[in-house]
């Protein structure tokens, strides 16, 4: 399937960061047009109409979070901008921050003004200085040029943004925990409700909306939300940045359609490595189920994959050929999420530790036939049992394993048996 | 220690400086730890107490936050860190001999440092460039896909940095 040039139209531009290049590509007609033209009601209309759906992974409706977050009573109202993309296998955010900054910093002025915000957050992730460095400079470059700062455009809005890096710590992608980070916490998962639209930062009303959900957001008022409908499919619309990695000829960010079949989205990214056999992929990052060779024309949208199992998230696509081991792959995963856990759902914390114990043991030969009905056990107490949906996804790569390709647990589990069994030893 | 005996009077405005981005005080604690890493190194005790008193947060609030992200550190490190990817698409791609060449290569296990201060080596979870596995970082530089003879040519570039 040919590549769409609608998020990236900018990427590949000389100076495509420069606030000059951007306002000689549509930049700031976006937000002119909804300060001079439209009330923040018929904004947030507009971003309904198009079906905008979160790009960070929960898939939630942008325009629903907008309408609630302008309903809160409290103020101030903040808007934070996701840009701390950690799950394994994404890269799509960085396209955004490293070629089209001003794209972000105007969705989120557009946001600010449907919700009634006044101040705005960058959270980046700390492996990205560069990225930081980028945005930083534009955000000056933005209010140099009247675009952010006060009384932007002559209008009386007033709307400012700070940029904040984060320091490697997965969890504050999720919002309740980067909001805890924001406040100068160690960054753990909130209970909700309250949700973060009626009490985030500092407790008060905050938006957090992922990075390319607010750049998609610019796009959407000069097309029209029907336009933006249109594409991709009817109940998951739009062009989607898809990062595409593991076993495949050429691994980077692909703008294509909401439901393009993973056997497409494997074709665009120059097919398979060295012409090798597809064997699963991870569809979602680290987080989600894992997909077989039978569901390789799965459509990659946020309800296809539900539909059987896996999950979207934020089009992290991991894809295995052949050769790969899955029992190693859902050990590597499982290693990270112990790492990652934050620390305060005793069944994530103390869960995670032994599935990788299990794991490792199954791996090192040391593994029976019951481990396996244990990892489940243990994996369907992790899940739903925790505040943050780290809690929930970080064992789907061991259960969808299981259920897939156990016969490759039972390798090295028989492995283990015969050679304890020649070396005379009862198990 | 006092504030000027801890830091110059350049460093103190550059602390004044990040601090007031923020209108909640205590969120000022990230990027200030980020500063004084980015200056002296890693985050000594008191450094760390200076922050916190300067923002008005109990000193065990900063203290945690340094020591709960894993980008934050409380003990010297060598003058470049090495952080090689272990995650899925670098495994994938072959982390895992990266970084027995590296530990050989530089005489250290992951987590140390090297006799003459100037790597040290770790091993981190997704770096955010998996389109370039197997991946490294060095310092804030992403390199991929690396190779143990790509490595040695990217580490002698390093050795000459100060």
């Amino acid at each position: 399937m040919s590549e769409l040039k609608i998020l990236t139209r900018r990427v590949g531009l000389p100076d495509s960061v420069k606030i000059d290049t951007y306002l000689a590509n549509e930049g700031y007609a976006a937000l002119t047009k909804v300060l001079k033209e439209m009330t923040p009601a018929e904004v947030i209309e507009e971003v309904k109409t198009s079906k905008l759906r979160g790009r960070g992974g929960a898939g939630f409706s942008t325009g629903m979070k907008w309408d609630f977050a302008s309903q809160a009573k409290n103020k101030p109202k903040f808007i934070v901008c996701n840009a701390d993309e950690g799950e394994p296998g994404t890269f799509k955010d960085r396209v955004f921050i490293e070629f089209d900054p001003h794209g972000i910093l105007e969705g989120m002025a557009i946001a600010a003004r449907a919700i009634d915000a006044d101040h705005g957050y960058i959270y980046i992730r700390g492996e990205y200085p560069e990225g930081t460095r980028i945005l930083e400079e534009a955000v000056k470059e933005a209010e140099e040029k009247g675009y952010l700062g006060d009384d932007i455009l002559g209008t009386g809005f007033n709307f400012t943004i700070t940029v904040h890096r984060g320091a490697g710590a997965y969890v504050c992608g999720e919002e309740t925990a980067l909001i805890d980070s924001l406040e100068g916490k160690r960054g753990q998962s909130r209970v909700r409700p309250p949700f973060p639209v009626v009490a985030g930062y500092r407790q008060l009303p905050t938006c957090v909306n992922n990075v390319e959900t607010l750049s998609s957001v610019p796009h959407i008022i000069l097309k029209g939300g029907e336009w933006y409908a249109g594409i991709g499919t009817p109940e998951c619309p739009g062009p989607k940045l898809f990062s595409i990695s593991g076993h495949v000829e050429k691994p980077g960010v692909y703008e294509l359609p909401m439901g393009v079949p993973l056997s497409e989205l494997i074709e665009t990214a120059g097919g398979m490595k060295d012409g090798k056999a597809f064997k699963a992929a991870f569809p979602g990052g680290a987080s989600s189920a894992c997909m077989d060779a039978s569901e390789i024309d799965t459509g990659m949208d946020f309800n296809s994959l539900q539909e059987i199992g896996t999950m979207l998230g934020s089009g992290a696509v991991m894809i295995l050929d052949e050769t790969a081991d899955m029992v190693k792959a859902a050990y590597v995963l499982t290693r990270f999420f112990d790492h990652e856990s934050c620390g305060k759902c005793t069944p994530c914390r103390e869960g995670l530790y032994w599935v990788k114990q299990v794991m490792a043991g199954i791996l090192e030969g040391r593994g029976t036939e019951e481990d396996l009905d244990l990892l489940v056990d243990v994996c369907e107490q992790i899940q739903g049992a925790s505040f943050c949906g780290l809690g929930d996804a970080s064992v789907s790569c061991v259960v969808s394993t299981i259920k897939k390709f156990r016969g490759e647990y039972l390798g090295y589990i028989n492995k283990n048996a015969s050679a304890r069994a020649a070396s005379g030893e009862t198990s | 220690m006092s504030a000027q005996e801890l830091f110059s009077d350049a460093e103190l405005k550059t602390v004044e400086e990040i601090a007031s981005r923020y209108e909640e005080k205590a969120s000022a604690v990230m990027p200030l730890l980020h500063y004084v890493q980015e200056v002296r190194g890693y985050l000594g005790e008191e450094e760390l107490a200076y922050i916190a008193d300067f923002l008005k947060i109990p000193r065990v609030r900063a203290y945690e936050v340094a020591t709960y992200y894993t980008m934050y550190t409380t003990k010297p490190r060598g003058r470049h860190l090495i952080q090689v990817c272990r995650n899925l698409s670098c495994t994938l791609a072959g982390a895992e001999g990266i970084v027995d060449f590296l530990k050989k290569e530089l005489g250290v296990e992951v987590g140390g440092t090297t006799a003459d201060g100037v790597f040290s080596l770790m091993e981190v979870e997704c770096i955010g460039a998996c389109d370039k596995a197997p991946a490294i970082m060095i310092n804030g530089d992403h390199h991929g896909p690396v190779t143990p003879e790509s490595i040695r040519e990217i580490l002698n570039t390093y050795r000459v940095k100060p």
